[in-house]
């Protein structure tokens, strides 16, 4: 199931959060949540939750080892074989197949490809279920000794397909301990709305654009074409990407769980640097903390480190060269920014160093969006005018004109602008009782007006696909 | 100084009370508002067919553990759900406007593009049931399948007509002038091989910008004429519409020729092969009213629904019997309306040869030893109950919807000429020329 299916918004969620709180202890909450989030997952992987089942309790046993064992070589032990196994399953499914196909290139290999597919959300759940054992071996946090409160965290269905990567430690607390206040359930519902409509109006539609150009076939993509489809994918893979994770943490809101926020306008990055710090937060806080730091962070051979992250930061987002390389262009990029760009950064106009930061951003979706490598070099070619067919066409003008509004609101909504001035009216207007109700009622009619609006645009679209579902 | 602080703290509190009451209204209307839509949904009674969509809407999928395991039986159901929302109707109006506030922005001259994506099996074709002529059932849209290709398409509103917009390459030119000449050399010796291509509304209703350079489908019709080899006699009937383009020869809410748009290509095709063509008044007529088109699905523009279509048809003159078979056997026939008075299906366009059917034979009164093979999609199908004035049998066949040796039929029906009928879109469909390629033998 995803968020913006109607069979989500309009039964399973109503359900379940109007089941959870009539549910009087937490024990039954806990117990709803479970089942529900077990239920969503199988819903999509009816096959393969068997694999999360199994991870789950392969982590769940190595922390009760971990946590209970004085004895440093047993704990080393149980860390290492549940590392290896839990890292085993996304092996096996999600890159054995690149191993091997990559293999039989060299002479007389000829290993057969197996036909297994990518469980739905493994790449998350796996990370959460590792960054748990870690944190267990690392002290951080104590071991869980319920399988099933593991399997909660691991499973719970806001988060589990598409992240934020949540980490143990993080809710540790709030599974045994939580309260939903009134304020934060209705903040809860802005949240969830905020991040439908940015997957509902602005995604989709905006994605349709995109998509209308960088079809597989780009001999006949003009120059003009070539950018507005990958402008049109820029914002579509934010909006796709952020609504997912404002849905999943308003949800979160909604049940007593505050998880941490994902995105923070990263298109007004003044550098790459910036950017990263911006996009996919708990990605690269992931890899920061259980890889570039425990190889030495920048105390030692700092240069060495960004690369291992960057490639597998690249990597973890598809078993494909293009995703290798976009990791790598990465590097490369952080690695020039770190010891020469920084140093004059402070010097060059701001609007520069956006420009110049969203130039490599958009660059950097071209190595994304493309899966063989040819396409890339097509891509380039058309966008530079190397290789296009003609600069643009007569329909390439008249199909940024009709969208020139989708796309100017598409640039205000990446900017915190919209928020600032909400934030900005309601401080001023809470100052008195009347002011609240103003608040109060303007807050009432935007949710109501989004959801009509989005239910609006799902029940009318056959485009709604999520592009972080196959990571 | 306390009575400010009392002040104060009753201030605060009272704002407080008002932050909790307003969250409160907030998490019940949004529970409740997914809460009934769920539960309406759930009693209502489901729609089956969607007018507006000219479409049968999804059913509720049978239960079975295999589906379960596999997941089809999950997405069938978001799919019959998604069909028979509450108020699914208002929604798709209101998503309507959305769209075209967001993506039909600053169009000149009231023309904008409305881009969709147009599946391969869009181009399936459809064909009535068989029966009692105006009583035929709708029958199914043919729903794309995951597999499929789908390719960007592009729409031209202009007033009150829509067009799709054509775009040309060598590349589409040179595989359908191929196949064109693989299917004449195909042929039985002595068989002669006629080729039509007929140009779109867009040709002579768009605007300059997409009638001219790659848009240009005469352009792009003579040379794919001129690639076809020089035993194929050539039907030009691009002059003969664009003479005519003042009256009503093609639709506006669909992507088809009307009958009189058919009658050019026929007088094209009696000009050239020398023979007389029957007399537009001379035939009976009448009018199949409230044809809203294929154009209207693909772009929901409302102004097309507003403004509908007719379908004008008219009757041959010679006395007609047809036999709609499965395949080149000719057994298990079943009789079919050359041109129905009334169509009961939306789809109105269904008034000519039954719409896209596997193989049609049809037998004339005329008595002149005449055959002749019209191999067709849609287009073909407003045509063919013209050429019933000038021949004694008129086989017809839409290589899609069957599959079998053509050269070896047309060589024991003894068929002396062959007449093979695309519009321009169809030369760069891939279903049309992989089932052509697949009867060659």
């Amino acid at each position: 199931m995803v968020f913006s299916s109607l069979v989500f918004l309009c039964i399973f969620f109503p359900v379940i959060i109007i089941g959870y709180h009539l549910c009087p202890v937490l024990k039954g909450k806990n117990l709803l949540l479970l089942l529900a989030s077990l239920l969503f997952y199988a819903w999509g992987e009816p096959k393969w939750i068997v694999v999360m089942l199994v991870t789950t309790l392969i982590d769940y046993l190595a922390g009760v080892i971990i946590g209970k064992s004085k004895r440093k070589g047993v704990r080393k032990t149980a860390l290492f074989c549940s590392v290896v196994l839990t890292l085993g399953f996304l092996v096996v499914f999600k890159y054995l197949n690149f191993f091997t196909s990559n293999l039989n290139l060299i002479p007389f290999i000829d290993i057969p490809q197996t036909n297994l597919v990518l469980p739905i959300g493994i790449s998350f759940y796996t990370f959460q279920a590792l960054s748990y054992v870690v944190d267990v071996y690392r002290n951080y946090v104590g071991y869980q000794k319920n399988y099933f409160k593991l399997l909660l965290y691991v499973s719970m269905f806001p988060q589990l397909i598409a992240g934020p990567i949540v980490r143990y430690v993080d809710i540790a607390e709030e599974i045994d301990e939580r309260h939903v206040k009134l304020v934060d359930f209705s903040a809860g519902i802005t949240k969830f709305l905020v991040g439908l409509a940015k997957k509902a109006i602005f995604a989709n539609f905006v994605g349709q654009l995109a998509t209308n150009y960088l079809s597989d076939d780009l001999s006949s993509v003009t120059t003009l074409g070539a950018w507005t489809g990958i402008i049109a994918y820029f914002f579509q893979i934010y909006f796709d990407f952020s609504g997912y994770s404002d849905m999943a943490i308003g949800m979160g809101k909604m049940l007593g769980f505050r998880f941490l926020e994902n995105f923070n306008y990263p298109y007004i990055s003044l550098s790459i640097t910036e950017f990263w710090r911006r996009w996919h937060m708990s990605l690269s806080g992931f890899f920061r903390d259980y890889v570039y730091i425990p190889l030495g962070g920048n105390r030692r051979h700092q240069l060495r480190n960004m690369f291992v992250v960057w490639i597998l930061t690249g990597f973890w987002h598809g078993a494909s060269w293009n995703f290798i390389l976009w990791g790598l262009y990465y590097f490369l990029i952080l690695a020039f920014e770190k010891y020469v760009l920084n140093k004059i950064m402070d010097k060059v106009p701001k609007v520069f160093r956006l420009v110049y930061s969203l130039f490599f951003v958009i660059i950097g979706w071209v190595f994304f969006y493309f899966e063989d490598i040819p396409s890339i070099g097509k891509m380039f070619g058309a966008m530079f005018g190397i290789t296009s067919s003609a600069s643009y066409t007569a329909s390439d003008i008249t199909t940024l004109t009709n969208n020139v509004f989708l796309l100017a609101i598409c640039a205000i909504a990446v900017t915190p602008v919209l928020r600032i001035i909400a934030n900005k009216l309601s401080s001023k207007l809470s100052n008195t009782p009347g002011g609240v109700i103003v608040n109060g009622v303007t807050t009432l009619i935007f949710q109501a007006a989004v959801l009509v609006i989005c239910l609006a645009c799902l029940v009318g679209s056959t485009y709604n696909p999520f592009l972080y579902f196959r990571f | 100084m306390n009575e400010t602080t009392e002040a104060k703290l009753k201030l605060n509190k009272e704002k407080r009370i008002y932050s909790r009451v307003f969250a409160l209204v907030a998490v019940f209307l949004f529970m409740f508002a997914l809460a009934i839509l769920g539960v309406i949904s759930a009693v209502d009674v489901d729609k089956t067919v969607s007018d507006s969509e000219n479409r049968t809407l999804a059913t509720m999928p049978e239960f079975s553990w295999s589906a379960l395991l596999d997941g089809s039986f999950m997405k069938d159901f978001e799919a019959y759900y998604s069909d028979t929302f509450p108020l699914r109707d208002m929604f798709m109006q209101l998503n309507t406007k959305i769209t075209s506030v967001l993506t039909q922005f600053g169009g000149k001259e009231d023309t904008v593009l409305i881009t969709y994506e147009k599946h391969d099996s869009d181009f399936v074709g459809e064909g009535v049931d068989l029966g009692v002529e105006g009583e035929q059932a709708p029958s199914q849209n043919h729903h794309a399948s995951e597999d499929e290709v789908a390719v960007k398409g592009a729409i031209l509103l202009s007033g009150t007509r829509a067009m799709e917009v054509f775009t040309n390459s060598s590349a589409i030119t040179d595989s359908y002038s191929a196949l064109v000449n693989k299917t004449a050399q195909s042929m039985p010796a002595g068989v002669q091989f006629y080729s039509m291509i007929v140009p779109t509304s867009v040709e002579f209703y768009g605007t300059e910008t997409y009638t001219s350079g790659a848009h240009s489908q005469k352009t792009a019709i003579n040379d794919a004429y001129s690639k076809m080899d020089n035993s194929i006699i050539k039907i030009d009937v691009y002059p003969y519409l664009e003479k005519t383009a003042d009256q009503y020869i093609y639709f506006r809410t669909d992507h088809h020729w009307t009958a009189r748009g058919a009658y050019q290509g026929y007088l094209a095709f009696c000009d050239k092969t020398k023979q007389t063509p029957v007399a537009l008044d001379a035939l009976e007529t009448g009018k199949i009213e409230n044809f809203v088109g294929s154009l209207y699905s693909a772009s929901n523009a409302d102004v097309l629904k507003e403004n509908p279509d007719y379908v004008e048809y008219f009757k041959t003159r010679v006395d007609v019997t047809g036999t709609v078979y499965p395949d080149s056997s000719l057994t298990n026939g079943q009789p079919f309306y050359i041109v129905a008075r009334a169509v009961n299906s939306d789809n109105k366009y269904l008034a000519f040869i039954g719409g896209d059917q596997p193989l049609e034979k049809i037998v004339t009164s005329n008595k002149n030893g005449k055959k002749i093979l019209v191999i067709k999609e849609s287009y073909g199908n407003a045509l063919v109950p013209f050429l019933c004035d000038n021949y004694e049998e008129v086989y017809v066949v839409d290589p899609r919807k069957t599959n079998f040796n053509l050269p070896e039929f047309v060589e024991q029906q003894g068929i002396g000429e062959v007449l093979m009928i695309n519009y321009s879109f169809a030369m760069s469909n891939k279903t049309f020329s992989d089932a052509m390629y697949s009867m060659l033998g």
